[in-house]
């Protein structure tokens, strides 16, 4: 039961982290291409470990394209596991001083 | 999170005795000690922790190093149970902790109860619609979800901008206004239903914990049970039904996006009925209790 608490008590803030970071993403990649397109910004590709996070094209005839990749879930996952370190750390550190 | 520099107040329907802490809305009575009465009657919602500690010491000869973290730790346990409320010292260094403290917790890196400051409302238990609940709802919902709210009026703005959407500034602002509506319509919906409840009007409370909120009181029959909990997301959904009819039938004051999004806004309350919610887990708590009364029955 112990352990079951201790996974649980990291899988959330993993769970949190991750779901935030992706969502996070892909709001400010929209915003940053919203952006893009307003002020005629030239197509730009951003990628992590070689996962596509955002592409913006801008097409010969002015339109633009926007194409959202397997990078944001990296992002996401990057996220939550750096929520569920702090969790770790933080709440070990806590019950030490108790 | 409590701190030395915290002040205790005591809410409103809860009595201090010599022998018990009496919560007059759910009629429970907390035995307490002499000690504990001691400490306890010198909150007077003005005395921090600290300051109550060194009247004590004076008084009884006590060791302030032994007896700080024990006041620190009653007093957290009385606000776990919603029996004491704090208000810390206004304090810009305190406030940005506080905020930093709700967005950790928000994202489950800070766990256990400690982190978590938790406030008692009372909402009264006027005749009618309940103007005294409404309004202490409603600041409860805004100072809860102010700043979501605020988040959500800037990005719904800047998109609705750029879409080039004509009054993309009051639409923007609509979707965030609709957010904290539907969060005071949910609110005041189990309020309104528990009081008009066969069971007659009674005292309840709004617990508000970080960014959660959520109203307390009795329990009733199992069948009463069902209807308050239903009713609180019932209210902002069936919104977000007449909205949407509204939206399809062109009969909306603002662009298809904006009612869309308000829809949605309104419309995702009844997942507060799925568990890990408060409402998911007391609709869970009111299956079980009914399945118990028909096995009941069946056994007489």
């Amino acid at each position: 039961m112990k352990t079951r608490t201790k996974i649980i008590s990291l899988f959330r803030p993993f769970l949190f982290g991750f779901v935030l970071f992706s969502l996070l993403t892909a709001l400010g990649y929209l915003i940053f291409g919203i952006l893009s397109d307003m002020n005629g910004w030239s197509s730009f590709r951003h990628s992590l470990f070689g996962g596509l996070i955002f592409n913006y094209q801008v097409q010969a005839d002015g339109s633009h394209q926007m194409t959202f990749g397997p990078g944001v879930l990296f992002i996401g996952l990057l996220g939550g596991l750096t929520n569920m370190g702090l969790a770790w750390l933080l709440n070990r550190k806590e019950s030490h001083s108790v | 999170m409590i701190r030395d520099t915290t002040i205790p107040v005591w809410p409103e329907h809860v009595e201090l005795t010599k022998e018990a802490i009496q919560d007059h809305v759910l009629d429970i009575r907390h035995g307490i000690n002499e000690v504990t009465y001691e400490i306890l009657k010198e909150v007077d919602g003005h005395r921090s922790i600290n300051e109550i500690c060194n009247r004590l010491c004076e008084q009884h000869s006590w060791p302030p190093e032994q007896v700080l973290p024990d006041i620190r730790q009653l007093v957290l346990q009385l606000n776990e149970r919603y029996l004491i409320n704090v208000r810390q010292p206004p304090s810009l260094k305190v406030w940005l902790q506080e905020r930093w403290i709700t967005v950790l917790v928000f994202m489950r890196v800070l766990q256990g109860t400690d982190w978590q400051t938790r406030h008692r409302i009372d909402l009264g238990a006027d005749e009618g619609i309940g103007k005294t609940a409404i309004w202490r709802i409603g600041i409860a919902v805004l100072k809860a979800h102010g700043l979501l709210g605020f988040l959500l009026v800037a990005i719904t703005s800047f998109l609705l901008f750029a879409l080039d959407i004509n009054g993309w500034l009051w639409q923007g602002t609509g979707v965030g206004f609709f957010y904290l509506l539907g969060n005071l319509l949910h609110e005041w919906g189990h309020h309104v239903s528990y009081q008009k409840g066969k069971h007659g009007r009674r005292p309840s409370f709004l617990a508000v914990k970080r960014l959660v909120l959520q109203i307390v009181r009795r329990h009733t029959t199992p069948r009463n049970e069902w209807k308050i909990t239903l009713a609180g997301p019932l209210l902002p959904f069936t919104m977000a039904l007449v909205i949407a009819v509204m939206v399809w039938m062109d009969y909306w004051p603002g662009s298809h996006l904006f009612g869309w999004a308000v829809v949605i806004v309104l419309g995702i309350h009844p997942l507060s009925l799925i568990p890990p919610a408060e409402d998911g887990k007391r609709l869970v708590e009111v299956i079980r209790a009914r399945k118990l009364l028909v096995k009941q029955g069946e056994k007489s």
